[in-house]
Formats: structure tokens, sequence, C-alpha cells
């Protein structure tokens, strides 16, 4: 269960109240060391209170929300997964471009009665791009 | 001749097939892909300032504690002291100014907490000075941060920012030239496979971002208000630390001005050493509300981008329904994602 808005509003109470406290010890007001103590001592549970609250605030909405990081968490895995697969494709498409490029001139190479040379390099290619 | 007729007689019909290519894979100038990769280079950028963050709501707790103690730990160097030019300067010339208040921290919008919760009482808590649940929730928001960015890491990958190679037909093209095809139509041919193939990892794409921004859309605004509820608990952490370093000063100063005061007249050099002490604490004390304040500035950019963040998947998901081409996509980086950047480039400022 996620944590309720009034826990945090009230946290945020306590803070506003620890902040009057220490707006009275900060002004001119002649307060003796006792008054000073007391103040700041009231302060001190003021502000702990409202730690308290925050921290354990917090630790109910991270821990509410697990399934749902895990499920993101899920999720990205199989986009990155796609991301890769559409890379390798085409990836695929340029060597079988590059294949029949290369089986063309050959064939063509051939049939225009190149040199024994220029044939075996064009065979040269073809074998480079198949594999 | 009759070559050159074959080649004429294959043209045409390439050029047809390559204008019905073009209109079925809408040619036009090449997408610009600059918003997408911007958002996701500076999201992954500011992962450490993500982390920074995280890792600070441990660290308020533990300088809380510490002035709970009576000690005040100044991240960096105090400011220098002032100097002390009389003999007996009031309490006034040590305590902070008035107007020193905390920065705006970041407030979690209502929406935010779920209804079941709203409403019910807090738990009776009680502050641990060792700070292990604080600890817990450090680890767990560094590890929700993760889950976040690298959703939009994957959304990058998705969209081919520098990733997937482009389609291409030259090695094929250089083959029929070899076999006597003329340029114009190895050209047009080079354009056909350039559409076809352009126009299948773009419907792929589409598609693939569309399933994605689906299955992670149930799971996205649970994560973000835990992630924005506990930001808000930790700007709520830092204010109580400003706060209780300044009235733990004040308590401080009162006590070592009274103590001072009742020295002997005679006893210049023990008045002189105290007010020593007070002015070199007191440029610690300054050092470290204004390292608070920087916090609480750090709080408020993530808390925005954060938000931002969510606003940006939902448009996002409401024109992946809609049937949306890659270009609205980019459209929606471009307008609602841009304040998410200005706010993750705030955030690196202030966490430097």
């Amino acid at each position: 269960m996620m944590p309720s808005l009034n826990a945090q509003q009230i946290a945020q109470d306590f803070i506003a109240l620890a902040q009057c406290a220490a707006d009275v010890l900060n002004s001119p007001a002649n307060l003796t060391p006792q008054q000073a103590n007391d103040l700041n001592d009231a302060n001190t549970q003021l502000t702990m209170f409202a730690v308290a609250t925050a921290i354990d605030t917090a630790m109910q909405a991270l821990s509410a929300a697990q399934s749902d990081l895990n499920a993101i968490s899920s999720a990205t895995s199989t986009a990155n997964a796609k991301a890769n697969a559409l890379k390798n494709n085409v990836t695929q498409l340029n060597k079988v471009l590059s294949i029949i490029g290369a089986a063309v001139t050959l064939a063509a190479t051939i049939s225009t009665g190149g040199t024994l040379g220029a044939v075996l390099t064009a065979a040269g290619a073809l074998n480079t791009a198949a594999s | 001749m009759s070559n050159n007729h074959g080649h004429r007689s294959l043209y045409g019909p390439l050029l047809a097939l390559m204008a019905v290519a073009c209109g079925v894979a809408s040619c036009s100038a090449p997408i610009d892909l600059s918003a997408v990769s911007s958002y996701a280079n500076t999201t992954a950028q500011s992962a450490t300032a993500f982390s920074a963050v995280a890792q600070d709501f441990e660290g308020s707790c533990e300088r809380f504690s510490s002035v709970i103690l009576g000690l005040v730990q100044p991240e960096v160097a105090a400011q220098q002291a002032p100097v002390v030019v009389s003999s007996a300067p009031p309490k006034e010339a040590f305590l902070l100014p008035s107007n020193m208040t905390p920065a705006p921290g970041y407030t979690a919008p209502p929406e935010a907490y779920y209804a079941e919760g709203a409403g019910s009482a807090p738990r009776p808590l009680q502050f641990d000075p060792q700070c292990a649940d604080a600890r817990t929730v450090s680890a767990a928001w560094d590890h929700a941060n993760t889950v976040v960015l690298n959703y939009v890491q994957a959304l990058g990958n998705l969209a081919k920012v520098d990733a997937v190679p482009s389609p291409n037909p030259s090695p094929l093209v250089a083959g029929l030239a070899k076999a006597g095809v003329s340029s114009g139509a190895t050209q047009a041919l080079s354009g056909l496979v350039t559409a076809i193939s352009g126009f299948f990892v773009n419907k792929t794409r589409n598609s693939d971002i569309k399933k994605f921004l689906e299955d992670v859309n149930p799971h996205m605004p649970g994560t973000v208000a835990a992630l924005e509820v506990t930001d808000a608990s930790y700007t709520i952490e830092l204010d109580a630390e400003f706060t209780k370093v300044r009235a733990q000063y004040a308590d401080y100063v009162i006590g070592e001005i009274a103590a001072r005061d009742a020295l002997p007249g005679n006893d210049r050099n023990g008045r002189a050493a105290v007010n020593r002490r007070l002015a070199i604490t007191k440029g610690a004390v300054l050092a470290a509300l204004a390292s608070i304040n920087q916090h609480l500035r750090s709080s408020h950019d993530y808390g925005n981008a954060i938000s931002g963040i969510l606003k940006t998947h939902q448009a996002l998901y409401k024109e992946a329904e809609a049937r949306a081409s890659f270009a609205n996509y980019l459209n929606i980086i471009k307008t609602t994602g841009q304040p998410v950047l200005s706010d993750l480039q705030d955030l690196m400022k202030a966490v430097k």
C-alpha cells in the first residue's frame, strides 16, 4: 500500500512548527540558556518525528512500486532484444545485397568474356561477401 | 542497341515501382533523430546525478543524526570565519540571519498518493540514529532510478539512435553496373531497395515502440508516483536537517554568550577565545546550510525531471494508441520531452 498524503502533510506541519522554534531561537529575544535548551529540545522532537515519517513514507512507496518496477524491467529487456534483432536484420539484408551484387558481377565478368584473373577476382569477392 | 532498349524497358517499371514504394514508405527528407538522441543521451548522462540524489537520502539522515548529537558537518570546506573586532559582540552577531530559509524542495502532487492510503494516520515512529531504514531507501531508490533510466534508454535503442545501419544497396548497384545495366536503372533500383527496406524497418520500429509503450504503460504511473513520494520525503528530510542545524546552532550561541558574559571582567583572553570559536562555528554552519540548500535544489530538479518523464511517456503512449508514425513520436520528444532535458541539465548542475 502506498503511504498516505496525510502522513506526509503531518510531517510537513511538524517541520513548520520546528521552523518556528528555530526562528525564535535565532531572534533577538533574550532567552535564557535554559529556555533555549527547552526550545531546542522541542525542535529536536519535532524534526525527529518528521524525518522518521519521511523515511517510513519513502520505504512504503518504494516497496509498493516493486511489482511495477519488475514489470518495467522485463519490458525493457524485451525492447532491447527487439532493437538488437532489428539491427541484425538490417545487417543481414546488407549482407544479402552484397552477395547478390558480387554474384551479378561474377556472372557479368564471365558472360562478357573477362580474363581468368578478372573472373577469379570476382569469384573471390563473392566468396568474401558470402562468408 | 537491343541492350539499351532492354534497359529502357526495365527502367520504366522500376521507376513506377519506386514511386509506389515511396508512396507507401513515405519517402521524404531523412528523419532527424537528434531529438531522440538528446533525450536518451541526456537521460543517460544524468544517471550519476540520480544516483547522488538517492544516496543522499541516507546522507541527510546521517548528517541529521550528527546535528542532534551537536556536531555540524559541512560537506565543503567551511567558509572563512568572520574576524571578531569587538571584545563582546552581542549574540546577534553570531546568530544566523533571520531570512535564512531552506530552498524550495519538491512536493509530490496529491495524485502520487494512492487513495487507499489517504486519510490514514501515520504510524507512531521513532527516529533511528543509525539510519538503517534510510540506507534501505537509498538502495531501493537508486534501483528504481535505474529502472526508469533504462526504460528511456530502451526507447532510444528502439528508435535506432546511432545504432542501426542503413540499408546499403551499393554492392548490388555495382554488380548491375558491371552487367551493363544503365546508371538510371541502377539508381532507380537503389532507391527502390532503400525505400522498401526502410519501410519495413520503420514499420517494425513503430510496432516495437508501440508494444513497448503498451507493456510499460500500466506500470509507469505507480513507479513515478513512488519516486515522487520518495523525493518529497527527501525534501522533508532536508528541511528537517536545515531547521535542526539552525536551532542547534542558536542554542549553542546563546549558551556560549551567556558563559562568556559570566567571565570575570579582566578575563579578556577567555572572552576572545569564545568569540573566535563562535565566529569559526558560524562559518561552518553557514557552509552546512548552503550545502543543504544545494541538495534541496537537486531534490526539486529531480522531482520535476521524473514528472516530465512520466508526461512524455504518457504522450508517447497516447500517440502509439492513435497509430502514430515515427514522426509523431519525434514531435512529442521535441515538445513534451524538452522540459525534461532542462530539468535534467539543472539537476546535473545542482549535484555537481
